[in-house]
């Protein structure tokens, strides 16, 4: 199409935006300028500028080959998508600045719609029909992007938070059929559904379909490859944690060439997961994760039936943390112990160790195949044979926990997934914060009810205004909840994201 | 359901002689009522409460439920069929005959509220049933003594406002009172009619609010003695959409008020025990020595339908807890260790309205408002701003007394101005 | 600038003529059952002893507890602040004034200054006579001495007697059961002086005991009382002279500030030489 031909030299030019070194620099130029209240035009020439600075930086960088390498490595659309269409959407003040900015996210939408009818023409005549979105991962997140910005006006946070939620558990659990690269890539993947449905041992070895060459994507989310045929976008943090644990790292000193590409492919993709933690911290987990949207589902179940959920108390709290840590600790050290895997199998002595243990056991693996194939899809529980038995009742019992977590306790699977807890590292001290005005509070406690994760800080704390905790997951229920206005509040860089305004919902 | 009280020594109910009993009673509301008359600006429609605040309308369809204290959660009553009326009394004629049956040195709100069902008639004495918050011991041993009366529920309170500990002990004594009720009106509590009444509850608050926040920058618009008079009427057996239509009347009409000389008084933020129609003396006197309150934190003010009741889930002990999260654990009353919250409100209110000074009005007899005037004054004093403590009780007499206290009061607020 | 002020009290009222700074007339009579008409009559003796007409005061103050039956076209003001201006008319000889203490016949006030001069914190006991001048004037008819007597009597001696009675009317009861003990009169007469400074001193310690101590009002003219306070207190008292009339002058400053206020000429001089410090 000709409005790709000027699209794509452009989108070629501006590879730099994809650096999530770009997109970290931006999370903090960005928030500090703001707080100075410069004019919009100085704000904006502040902002070129620095981009501008690191176009020239980068493509310097570039001139060295290894250097060329660790970049790429680390580069994803999503950071510039964030940079482009997320961050001016929570840092423009309302005016005329913002209500001209909402042309980009519409631009963006109209393009990824455009850009899929491109794919089309890749389609042979003989083929012709419909066969799902064939779309690139670039314009798949910023068509998401920009769809939710777009939306986002005309939806309560309660309705809005439905909408991303629902988007990203379609986009992430589905997406393996419905969004593919091109009309190759289609055709590969109606292939491998052909095939034997793979048994839980090899599921890993479904084709990762982000796998451009040696660069994976990494997000922070769950679940990683086990949605039917390996999902659109993957990586959870102890997918990439075993990773990392297999690597031959005496054979990487030794500069062998493939140990070295696996390094520098992980070592990208931990920048780009530690940027992405700063950024978001442990929002993902309220609004991202599609376990916790399969889990949602659950819940959902279960107020239907007019049930009220049980509670945890702390020690339930303390132990299911302790336990989550302990098992990836755990699996991680049986990762490294394991290696070298032939066939996926790896040995420590007598005990067999598959290529990524922790999966194995993970509820994930369990849930999101019949999730997004349906009953047929169901891969199993892993055979006694693997690790004593350990593998099989340690899978069943976190199965068994999650399901019945979501179904009577709302969120007991969060307290303990690992995923969750390296990112709650970042719900204090990073971009995020929940801050709360003591003299508005009338301790009514209705923050403290609707967490979904039995968080009581928010409800008890009067002397500070740093509510902030480890477990909150930024669903933001306590804000919305809240009957006193002004009273909590959540920011994002010092931007206001979302108040409590019982007044202005009537 | 067993009842709370023990069965064994019931006594008949003591009756006075009514004629002159009511007579009496009249007189103070026609005095209070020529006071009213001299409130420069009042609304048009404001009979109609006037009324209302009165004698609640005739509904047969549904039995009138007494109930004491702005604790009980009301939505609970109206989900039930009933028609909760608040049955505090604030009419000092009544506080004498009280006095005689009962004892004389316990709370006036207590003596003159007994002194209502010595009258057959009255609408204390027409109730189905009672409910009756535990939050103090007048309360309590009152209404150990009106189960003779009418039959009546005690809802025990919580010792401290801790949610996080409590929430399930008051949502099981939110059932037992919605079983109470059910065994004397003959319906069950459903859950749809219940959201029912809680989103009509949020409907009253959102006008409330909306009139607080027009009265917190131009309090002439609508003087306090008529906000008090929307507001206590809404618990009088009103029905609620009769209510939400005169009262968005009024806020309709001081919306569109020219502004006048009247917006430009001191501005005061009332905290306190409860003022009850026809015990308006200290709000007159304030109004009557130049001066306005903007705000006020009193269970029977605004204050009282300020917090709403928000649920999420609709289960029935989600929303039971809902209630009680607005209900008990927001409340600022004295009978919990809550002077926190009490304070904190007295602060934000006046940070909010840029009020001149606080006035606390304190109930003779009553130790819970005394004592929490202690901490009350000194936060006050070392942030600067100007307190002011009214101790009196229902009795007419002392009214010169306070006068020249309160203009003493606002003498020193004007040499500050 | 000729001013007045006039004090409408309960057993009396007072009137004051100022001129600029100096007093030019004091008047006071004994209240009556009729306020309104009595205060007509003092400020016209207080005119009339000062040399001038009602057209040559173009404000009046009024204050006391009939404040307002009284309508004489010009300023109204509580006796509290009344008080307080009029104590501070005059710089103290011991240094600044803190707490203002008036005894008057049928109610006693507490009032706590600041630093600047500014009424911090007050309180009255107006609704029983206990601290009040009614009180001794009813154990002094139970004794059968005339008031003045009565306080001769107290200055005659020291006791050590307490006086468990701070209620006028129990008090008479006590009164007969120390006569019956022979008990003397003098003695009495001092325990019932240490008994309403008690009193008076635990108002004084409700509004924040600060010293710089003044004492004013009908009740100041008693010695007998002026050194029991002295001792409860433990700190100098001063009295200033004229302390019945400082209500009455305390109005007649305000209505100088007022009279100023509406001339344009703003304050004179003399108001700010009523902050001594």
């Amino acid at each position: 199409m000709l409005v790709f031909r000027i699209v794509d030299p452009v989108l070629r030019f501006a590879e730099p935006l994809t650096s999530p070194i770009l997109a970290l620099g931006m999370a903090l130029l960005v928030p500090f300028l703001v707080q100075r209240r410069l004019r919009p035009w100085r704000l904006a020439g502040a902002l070129l500028a620095a981009v501008a600075c690191f176009f020239v930086a980068y493509r310097l960088a570039c001139t060295r080959p290894a250097a060329a390498r660790w970049l790429a490595a680390m580069n994803t659309p999503l950071a510039a998508v964030f940079v482009i269409v997320i961050m001016p959407a929570i840092y423009l003040p309302p005016g005329r600045v913002r209500r001209a900015f909402l042309a980009v996210p519409a631009v963006i939408l109209v393009l990824a719609g455009l850009s899929v009818l491109d794919a089309y023409r890749s389609v042979p005549p003989t083929d012709a029909g419909f066969h799902w979105f064939l779309i690139r991962p670039a314009w798949l997140m910023g068509g998401v992007a920009s769809l939710l910005v777009l939306v986002r006006p005309v939806l309560n946070l309660a309705r809005f938070r439905f909408a991303v939620r629902l988007t990203c558990l379609l986009v992430l659990v589905y997406g393996g059929f419905a969004f593919r690269k091109d009309y190759d890539d289609y055709r590969a993947m109606l292939a491998r559904r052909k095939q034997a449905t793979p048994g839980i041992m090899n599921v890993s070895q479904a084709v990762p379909v982000l796998q451009e060459e040696w660069r994976m994507t990494y997000l922070p989310s769950a679940p990683c490859r086990f949605a039917a045929d390996g999902g659109y976008v993957q990586g959870c943090v102890l997918e990439m944690g075993q990773r990392i644990a297999q690597v031959d790292y005496a054979a990487a000193l030794r500069r062998d060439p493939a140990a070295t590409s696996a390094l520098g492919v992980l070592g990208g993709a931990a920048v780009l997961f530690l940027v992405m933690c700063f950024v978001g911290a442990r929002w993902f987990c309220g609004w991202v994760c599609p376990l916790s949207g399969l889990g949602g589902v659950l819940d959902w179940l279960r107020r239907r039936t007019g049930l009220y959920h049980l509670k945890p108390r702390g020690m339930l709290k303390r132990a299911l943390m302790v336990a989550g840590l302990a098992l990836a600790l755990s699996m991680l050290v049986a990762a490294a112990a394991g290696a070298p895997y032939v066939g996926g199998v790896g040995r420590v002595g007598n005990y067999r160790v598959p290529e990524y243990p922790f999966c194995k056991i993970c509820p994930g693996q369990q849930v999101c195949p019949v999730a997004s194939g349906g009953p047929a899809a169901y891969a199993g529980l892993p055979t006694r044979d693997w690790g004593y038995g350990f593998y099989r009742y340690a899978c069943l019992a976190l199965l068994v926990l999650f399901i019945f977590g979501f179904l009577v306790f709302r969120r007991l699977w969060c307290m303990m997934c690992p995923m969750g807890m390296v990112l709650g590292i970042f719900n204090r001290g990073a971009l995020f914060r929940m801050v709360k005005e003591p003299l508005k509070c009338n301790r009514c406690g209705v923050c403290a009810e609707v967490c979904p994760m039995g968080i009581d800080t928010v409800r008890s704390e009067m002397q500070s205004a740093d509510v902030g905790t480890f477990d909150c997951v930024l669903c933001m229920r306590c804000v919305d909840m809240c009957p006193r206005d002004g009273c909590l509040a959540v920011e994002h860089g010092g931007v206001r994201v979302a108040e409590s305004r019982f007044s202005a919902r009537r | 359901m067993s009842s709370q009280f023990d069965a064994r020594y019931r006594v008949s109910p003591t009756r006075a002689e009514t004629a002159a009993l009511r007579r009496r009673a009249e007189i103070v509301v026609a005095s209070q009522r020529e006071s009213l008359e001299r409130i420069p600006r009042r609304p048009s429609n404001i009979a109609v409460f006037e009324r209302w605040v009165e004698s609640p309308p005739d509904d047969p369809a549904h039995p009138l439920v007494g109930y004491f204290c702005n604790m009980i959660p009301t939505e609970l009553i109206s989900a039930m069929g009933a028609r909760p009326v608040r049955l505090g009394c604030g009419n000092p004629a009544l506080v004498a005959p009280g006095e005689e049956v009962l004892a004389g040195e316990i709370c006036p709100l207590a003596k003159s509220s007994f002194a209502q069902f010595m009258d057959a008639g009255s609408v204390a004495s027409r109730c189905r049933a009672l409910v009756v918050a535990a939050s103090c011991d007048a309360k309590r041993k009152l209404a150990e003594v009106l189960d003779d009366f009418v039959p009546t529920f005690v809802l025990n309170l919580p010792p401290e406002q801790d949610a996080n500990r409590y929430s399930s002990m008051v949502a099981g004594e939110l059932e037992r009172m919605a079983r109470f009720l059910s065994d004397r009106l003959g319906t069950a509590l459903s859950r749809r009619a219940l959201r029912r009444c809680i989103d009509e509850g949020q409907r009253r608050t959102g006008l409330v609010r909306e009139l607080q926040s027009v009265r917190s920058k131009r309090p002439g618009v609508l003087s306090i003695r008529d906000l008090f008079l929307i507001v206590q009427s809404a618990w009088r057996g009103v029905d609620t959409s009769a209510w939400l239509d005169e009262t968005r009347k009024v806020l309709e009409e001081v919306r569109s008020c020219d502004p006048m000389d009247l917006d430009l008084r001191p501005r005061l933020v009332l905290t306190g025990a409860p003022m009850i129609w026809p015990n308006f003396k200290v709000l007159a006197l304030i109004e009557e020595s130049g001066a306005d309150v903007v705000a006020d934190t009193l269970c029977s003010g605004a204050q009282g339908l300020f917090d709403a009741v928000v649920y999420e889930e609709t289960s029935r002990s989600a929303l039971l807890r809902a209630l009680a999260a607005r209900y008990i654990f927001a409340s600022a009353c004295p009978c919990f260790i809550s002077q926190g919250t009490r304070i904190s409100r007295v602060l934000d209110l006046v940070q909010e309205s840029g009020a001149d000074g606080v006035v606390n009005y304190g109930l003779r007899l009553c130790q819970l408002f005394d004592i929490e005037t202690y901490r009350l004054q000194r936060v006050l004093r070392e942030r600067r701003i100007p307190f002011m403590n009214l101790r009196t009780d229902y009795s007419l007499e002392d009214t010169e007394q306070l006068r020249v206290r309160f203009e003493a009061f606002l003498e020193t607020l004007g040499e500050r101005r | 600038m000729i001013v007045a002020g006039v004090d409408v009290g309960s057993t009396t009222t007072k009137a004051v003529i100022l001129d600029g700074d100096t007093i030019r007339a004091a008047v006071i009579e004994e209240s009556g059952p009729m306020p309104g008409e009595t205060a007509r009559r003092v400020f016209a003796r207080a005119l009339a002893s000062a040399g001038l007409r009602e057209a040559d005061v173009p404000v009046v103050a009024t204050t006391g507890y009939g404040r307002r039956l009284v309508d004489m076209g010009g300023l109204v003001m509580t006796e509290i602040k009344a008080c307080a201006q009029g104590v501070l008319f005059r710089p103290a000889p011991d240094g600044p004034i803190r707490t203002i203490i008036d005894v008057g016949g049928q109610d006693t006030k507490v009032i706590a200054l600041n630093d600047s001069g500014e009424i911090e914190d007050f309180s009255m006991n107006d609704k029983c006579a206990a601290g009040t001048g009614r009180f001794l004037e009813v154990l002094a008819s139970k004794l059968g001495l005339s008031y003045k007597a009565f306080v001769e009597h107290a200055l005659s001696c020291d006791t050590t007697i307490q006086m468990n009675s701070t209620c006028a009317v129990f008090a008479e009861s006590e009164v007969v059961g120390l006569l019956a003990r022979n008990v003397s009169k003098a003695e009495i007469a001092a325990a019932a002086h240490n008994a309403i400074a008690q009193r008076i001193a635990s108002m004084v310690r409700r509004v924040g005991q600060r010293g710089g101590y003044c004492f004013v009002g009908g009740g100041a003219l008693n010695r007998a009382l002026v050194r029991s306070l002295q001792n409860t207190l433990g700190d100098p008292i001063y009295v200033p002279e004229n302390a019945q009339l400082v209500v009455a002058l305390g109005a007649a400053v305000g209505a100088r500030r007022r009279l100023g206020e509406i001339t344009g000429r703003g304050r004179c001089p003399a108001d700010d030489a009523e902050i001594h410090r």
